[in-house]
């Protein structure tokens, strides 16, 4: 094989040939494929009707109830009245009055205490002589 | 033999479907059935290709617009269903597609009870020393005798990237069988 060329060889035949047998045999194998793909996608296509109605019953009962969601989950704004009667409603106003006293009480003392001056003031009654007082 | 446009138009009418594809099978079987046992080597592997390239043409049948011609679809599906078998066996088995056909070779017996002449089983250890790609592009030039243009098709590569591959294949199978 030493000046082996593939043109100037006859014709060399693929190695492997399928024999008449088999060939028969492909064919009923094939065909009997094809029908169960046939079957497959019929069954399939009866199945999706029986899906695309239960579907399109489905979108037509969400398209349906979308303006009830809506109306239901619309927010009004309250009024300034309805506030009022609302942060009004749970109010305990002997509380309330206890924390304004306590409040008061507490200015009083400061001032009694802190301002000197202002203690004199208000103990000292002769307005005339403090003023004048050099 | 019945040509293509009288298959196709059998094709296309279910009432004469099944009818078309055993036509299809006596047509093209013989020379589909080469081209993937020399991509695939084992007999029960290429039975259950052209099976599946059939069942290809079934499904896809809507999607043939006649621009090629029919063998040339049917080629492209056959070879497309041959290497994907061959990267999924050889990705399970973890050795490349080149090293699977070899073993394949030589556990098949046929290395030494080839059906033929000798010359087409030397022909056919050549042939395993190429890459892949390079195989199929010889297969069909050589023994399927497609023109450069209808390969192109199949394979999706330029005429001139299949000329050189076609060229460098025949100069490593002529080398292969003179060091012989």
């Amino acid at each position: 094989m030493k000046d082996f060329k593939l043109d100037t060889q006859p014709k060399i035949k693929p190695a492997f040939e399928a024999s008449d047998t088999y060939l028969d045999q492909l064919q009923k194998q094939v065909v009997s494929s094809i029908q169960q793909e046939k079957n497959k996608k019929a069954a399939f296509r009866i199945s999706t009707r029986g899906i695309w109605r239960y579907a399109a019953a489905a979108v037509v009962v969400i398209a349906a109830s979308i303006p009830i969601v809506n109306n239901s989950l619309v927010t009004t704004e309250p009024t300034s009245s309805e506030i009022e009667h609302e942060l009004l409603r749970n109010v305990d106003f002997g509380s309330v009055a206890f924390a304004l006293d306590n409040e008061l009480s507490l200015v009083t003392t400061e001032s009694e205490s802190t301002d000197p001056v202002e203690n004199e003031l208000l103990e000292n009654t002769n307005v005339e002589f403090l003023i004048t007082e050099p | 033999m019945k040509d293509d446009a009288f298959i196709w138009a059998q094709l296309s009418d279910p009432a004469t479907q099944e009818r078309a594809f055993a036509l299809l099978v006596k047509t093209y079987g013989k020379r589909l059935y080469a081209h993937i046992r020399g991509i695939v080597i084992s007999h029960d592997d290429t039975n259950d290709v052209l099976q599946n390239t059939f069942i290809k043409v079934f499904r896809h049948i809507d999607s043939f617009k006649g621009d090629s011609k029919l063998y040339t679809w049917l080629y492209r599906i056959a070879t497309n269903e041959s290497l994907t078998f061959l990267e999924q066996k050889s990705r399970k088995s973890g050795v490349s597609i080149e090293q699977l056909q070899v073993s394949e070779f030589e556990t098949s017996g046929l290395d030494n009870e080839m059906d033929g002449e000798a010359i087409a089983a030397t022909l056919q250890k050549a042939l395993l020393q190429l890459p892949a790609k390079q195989q199929l592009v010889f297969r069909m030039k050589y023994f399927d005798e497609l023109t450069y243009e209808e390969i192109a098709e199949i394979t999706g590569t330029t005429v001139g990237a299949l000329k050189a591959s076609y060229h460098h294949a025949v100069r490593k199978i002529e080398d292969f069988i003179r060091a012989l």
